[in-house]
């Protein structure tokens, strides 16, 4: 009798190397404690840089893979130019944050005499990187879950990683109880959108072929898919655990939460819904509120974080805030890009589908790393040049005369507010004007009204971007010049650079953008669309 | 390279305006940049003095390039008549963002160019006033002045509409740090507001202006910022529904307006002026309003032909409102900075009057109102910049009879006030007087095409701006320069030694300063026709563009729409 082979083959695996890597190197460095001595943080260095390195190795090498847009282990896993792409900001990202550790609350802790606690560190956010890339290539509900806690749990560790910091013990708790609620809903949703179609994969559900009746079911399990992914994009209502989340947790942390997490989470929504709108007849009723009902989520979003940006004082809670304005963009962006009647077929390969402006949210994201990882790591190296044993160095009040004391991170973090503020010659403006065009090119009324909230939001971040600027430019101070020359500062200015490059060469990511933001639809012979199509209409 | 390099002027041969090459106007912009870095850079830390004479002579190549550029063009008109130089030169084209329709399209027209040799004249003025005005952290202050002189010459040659905004946008970031980094008490809150008015204002427009590329997107098929394109898509009839217009208009005038300022967003401009430092002063209200008025001028009015000619009384009866408004409050003013500020709002209503006259005469009152106001404004702020060194005070009722003590400043004040209040034989009076000509007459019927929408009505009204203007100007200069002498109780004091102290007449520099500027307003009030030949003709295309009587209303048909507008 032979034997079932329930190793997967070389083939399967070969599309997913990154992860397979990466999930390689989180052993390995959770082990390298086992056998070396508590604190060697340079195996631990050395270990992660190989698995990213060979991360970004594997992701290029299956660039030619992606392109075509396969479904892989029976539709659990996906890669297609979107998953890929999204994949490659993921990396490279990971590769910043765990640089940004390395040259600050590394250093600050082996300055204070304690250790590192490196392994541990790593392997959490290997581990976490590994479960935000496989959120952005799934269409299965349950890989789908596995894949988003998988990112989650060990965020929530990495959010209370500072033990003796009370601050950031309760931010994380706030954090897994919020988390944990969300999950909650979203597996109800789930489940009810299993019971409704009778399959976990989205390519394979029709809502449009409903009835009435189940109407309702299908908008409470669309909604419970909602806040879960939302939750991760600190989407208005479920962003609470944001501002005490970013302000609690040390800047890297930080920055990997408003950044990373955000990524794939936007791009899973954006598979979600791009699924769920394909195929329709844009008169349905369905069709039509999903969009709105993005749009105003999207628009609460940006005036909830304006309006809770303004009183404060904390310039990571500020930034905090600040990232959820931009989420609120995104989402904004996002329902043009599902806007009813538009999905078309697209990517090489009739198998794959986007939406009329799926090239810009991807364009967005690409920007807003810069953006806002850069606004984060400036405020971490700042931090750690002002830093007194009184103060903390991430208020606005320690800001003050910054541009005398500090006239290069001063001149970073100056290019970073106005980049996010969307000021001429920055990705910032770039990325504005790419948002206003999508949403005229939906050609409804509805993107009409999302100009507007754009638009309105826009002034209203200034305010608070300038209030920063004004402290670091306007106001005068006594304090002695800082010594800049630091790793951190490099790592800003590396980061400061492509902020005007990318404005300049607008057309060359613009066109990248383009080229990856096909969805795969392809889906294994036996849960093509008809059988779907047939369960449902009887039900 | 991926730069095609336009062709210059088909009809003219082009020969003598090609010789600085095409890369003339990137030059142009891109001078003031690098010279703000070498300012930085290169100005020794003990002697940060020298910072301002390396900005005076880093802006003075622009000048020199201006000036070339304006001699060009007289040349060919001298030689092949005005007709020849209207149109586009110095094209520089580059295609930026394909994908998206961004060209880097750059040129020079009759009214761009004197709007530059306004920008290239004043800058280097302005620079060399700040000389002990300024007196910390010198090399940050020049290097923003050469950067806002790069954005502020890039308004006025940028031919692509994005191109434009993102000049127009990036002049409040020198701005900004300008009067918030070197100017009076209140400094910080000048800055912030002027700003987040004029950063409110412009995210309207940017909307407005990016809807009416993805119309043109709509109709034609191809993704354009091109001001052409852009003015043959507007200018085509029906190809912009009414009401669409009407948000259009409305909102990219949101911007202009505010820059400019209109009448009831001006709230911005009377603190900034007084908080700025005198070289900001100067800037903002002799350049910096103009392009509020520029972008109305060459974008709004050209693209919104119907909407213009629909709403040109509304924005007509707001320059009125404006014009005694802002005399009337400039009347009452104690701090002398606040007077010319508001005397500002008052005189930029006539522009924009002007404008939306519709008349060649009204439109070319404008475009000389934009230069004329900028030479006299501009020289009243650095009067008072210099009074102010002197004294240390704005209050009008501290000083009186100045011309005792330094009769040259004194004699440069009235020269500009008169100039101001439109003497005859000073360049406001060119300027006024052609405006509320233009106004008086809009309205009337040339064969068969009906110019503008005003008329008598609204010329009269702000005829009386006029008289106000002189009153407080007047006013002014009897309380100041004129009457006993009276000064400021701890400048006349005498110090420990018995002497008495000094307040001294105009130095060498400051003539070298108010001399060019009163020059220039003689030479526009005395001999302007060369400018306004030179300005005829793309005026009068445009006044012809926009009274394209389709749009106005059925009644009137175009028999002849080949009509010539030659007065």
């Amino acid at each position: 009798m032979e034997m079932p082979n329930l190793l997967p083959s070389y083939q399967q695996i070969e599309p997913f190397l990154p992860e397979v890597a990466l999930i390689a190197a989180t052993l390995a460095v959770l082990l390298i404690p086992v056998f070396s001595p508590r604190k060697n943080i340079l195996a631990v260095a050395i270990t992660t840089t190989v698995g990213l390195a060979v991360a970004l190795i594997g992701l290029i090498y299956t660039r030619s893979l992606a392109m075509t847009g396969h479904t892989y282990f029976g539709g659990m896993l996906v890669l297609d130019p979107f998953a890929w792409f999204v994949k490659l900001l993921l990396i490279i990202f990971t590769g910043l944050v765990m640089a940004l550790w390395f040259v600050d609350s590394h250093r600050r802790m082996v300055s204070r005499g304690q250790s590192g606690d490196a392994p541990e560190f790593f392997t959490l956010l290997l581990a976490a990187t590994t479960g935000m890339m496989l959120m952005t290539g799934t269409t299965n509900l349950l890989m789908m879950f596995l894949a988003l806690e998988m990112s989650s749990l060990p965020s929530y560790v990495l959010a209370g990683f500072r033990k003796t910091h009370r601050p950031g013990a309760e931010a994380a708790l706030k954090y897994v109880l919020f988390g944990a609620a969300s999950s909650a809903i979203m597996l109800y949703g789930m489940s009810l959108l299993f019971g409704l179609f009778g399959t976990l994969d989205l390519a394979a559900m029709h809502p449009h072929n409903l009835m009435d009746a189940n109407r309702i079911v299908l908008v409470v399990g669309v909604v419970g898919l909602l806040v879960g992914i939302g939750f991760k994009i600190a989407m208005v209502p479920v962003h609470f655990w944001c501002p005490d989340v970013f302000e609690g947790t040390s800047i890297d942390i930080t920055t990997w939460l408003s950044v990373a997490s955000k990524a794939a989470g936007l791009a899973l929504l954006m598979r979600v819904l791009t699924l769920l709108m394909h195929g329709g007849d844009s008169g349905d009723a369905w069709m039509r509120w999903l969009p709105i009902a993005l749009l105003i989520l999207g628009g609460i979003t940006c005036f909830w974080g304006n309006l809770g940006a303004y009183p404060q004082q904390n310039i990571k809670r500020l930034l905090a805030f600040s990232s959820i304005v931009h989420s609120g963009y995104m989402l904004v962006a996002l329902a043009a890009v599902i806007m009813p009647g538009e999905i078309v077929d697209g990517g090489e390969t009739a198998q794959m589908i986007k939406g009329p402006a799926a090239d810009a949210l991807l364009f967005y994201l690409f920007m807003y790393v810069f953006m806002n990882a850069g606004a984060f790591m400036t405020a971490a190296a700042i931090a750690q040049r002002i830093a007194t044993p009184t103060s903390s160095g991430e208020r606005l009040d320690d800001y003050a005369g910054l541009a005398r004391r500090a006239p290069i991170l001063a001149g970073a973090m100056l290019l970073f507010c106005l980049s996010l503020t969307g000021m001429p010659l920055t990705i910032g403006f770039a990325t504005k004007i790419k948002l206003f065009s999508v949403l005229y090119n939906t050609g409804q009324g509805i993107g009409w009204i999302g100009v507007g909230v754009v638009g309105i939001n826009t002034v209203m971040g200034a305010f608070y971007y300038f209030r920063i600027i004004k402290q670091m430019y306007l106001v005068q101070t006594d304090l002695p010049r800082v010594i800049e020359i630091a790793p951190a500062t490099v790592l800003s200015l590396v980061l400061a650079v492509p902020n005007v490059a990318f404005f300049l060469g607008y057309n060359w990511i613009d066109e990248v953008a383009h080229r990856h933001c096909a969805i795969s639809l392809s889906l294994p012979a036996e849960q093509l669309p008809q059988s779907a199509q047939a369960d449902v209409s009887h039900r | 390279m991926l730069h095609t390099l336009m062709p210059i002027l088909a009809q003219v041969d082009a020969a003598p305006l090609a010789t600085p090459g095409n890369w003339t106007i990137p030059l142009l912009v891109l001078i003031p940049v690098i010279g703000a870095l070498l300012t930085l850079v290169l100005t020794p830390k003990d002697n940060p003095k020298q910072a301002c004479i390396l900005a005076l002579i880093i802006s003075l190549a622009p000048l020199a390039i201006v000036i070339m550029m304006a001699a060009q063009f007289s040349r060919i008109a001298v030689a092949e008549g005005d007709v020849a130089v209207s149109g586009w030169h110095y094209q520089f084209a580059y295609n930026w963002i394909p994908a998206f329709g961004i060209k880097f399209l750059m040129g020079v027209d009759a009214i761009s160019l004197w709007l530059l040799v306004l920008t290239a004249v004043l800058t280097p003025i302005s620079i060399l006033a700040s000389y002990n005005y300024i007196k910390e952290r010198q090399p940050e202050f020049y290097a923003w002045m050469l950067i806002l002189h790069a954005a502020m010459l890039g308004v006025f040659c940028a031919r692509d509409i994005l191109v434009f905004y993102l000049f127009f946008e990036f002049t409040l970031i020198p701005m900004f740090f300008i009067i918030g980094i070197w100017g009076g008490a209140e400094r910080r809150k000048a800055a912030g507001k002027f700003f987040l008015f004029t950063f409110a204002g412009s995210v309207f427009t940017l909307v407005s202006l990016l809807y009416i590329s993805y119309l043109n997107f709509k109709a034609n098929g191809v993704m354009s910022f091109a001001m052409d394109d852009l003015y043959r898509f507007g200018q085509t009839p029906g190809a912009i529904s009414p009401h669409v217009q009407t948000l259009l208009f409305f909102g990219l005038l949101a911007g202009f307006a505010v820059k400019v300022p209109l009448f009831p967003v001006h709230t911005w401009l009377p603190l900034a002026h007084t908080e700025a430092p005198t070289a900001g002063s100067v800037i903002l209200a002799g350049v910096l309003l103009k392009l509020g008025t520029y972008g109305l001028l060459r974008f709004l009015v050209p693209v919104l032909p119907y909407a213009t000619q629909t709403y040109a009384p509304v924005i007509a009866t707001i320059c009125v409102i404006g014009i005694i408004y802002g005399a009337l409050v400039s009347w009452v003013q104690g701090d002398m900075k606040k007077l010319i500020a508001y005397s500002s709002v008052s005189h930029l209503g006539f522009c924009v009057l002007g404008l939306f006259a519709m008349t060649p005469e009204g439109v070319m009152g404008s475009v000389l109102y934009m230069i004329n106001h900028g030479l006299s404004t501009g020289a009243l702020f650095l009067i008072v910049g210099m009074i102010y060194e002197r004294y240390h005070t704005r209050d009008m009722d501290q000083l009186s009879g100045l011309v005792r003590r330094t009769p040259a400043l004194a004699f440069f004040a009235v020269f500009f006030v008169l100039s101001s209040i439109a003497l005859p034989g000073l360049n406001g009076f060119v300027s006024e007087f052609l405006v509320l000509l233009g106004t008086f007459v809009s309205g009337r019927t040339v064969d068969g095409v009906r110019m503008g929408t005003l008329g008598p009505a609204y010329a009269i009204p702000a005829a009386t701006g006029v008289i106000l203007g002189a009153v407080y100007l007047l006013y002014w200069t009897g309380r100041v320069v004129f009457g006993p002498l009276k000064e400021p109780v701890h400048e006349t004091a005498d110090d420990d030694h018995g002497h008495h102290h000094h307040v001294p007449d105009l130095s060498g520099r400051e003539w070298a300063v108010l001399l060019p500027v009163a020059v220039l307003v003689l030479i526009m009030g005395v001999y302007p026709i060369k400018v306004m030949n030179s300005l005829r003709a793309p005026i009068d295309g445009l006044v012809k563009s926009v009274n394209q009587p389709p749009m106005l209303d059925t009644g009137m048909k175009t028999a002849d729409a080949s009509v010539t507008l030659k007065e």
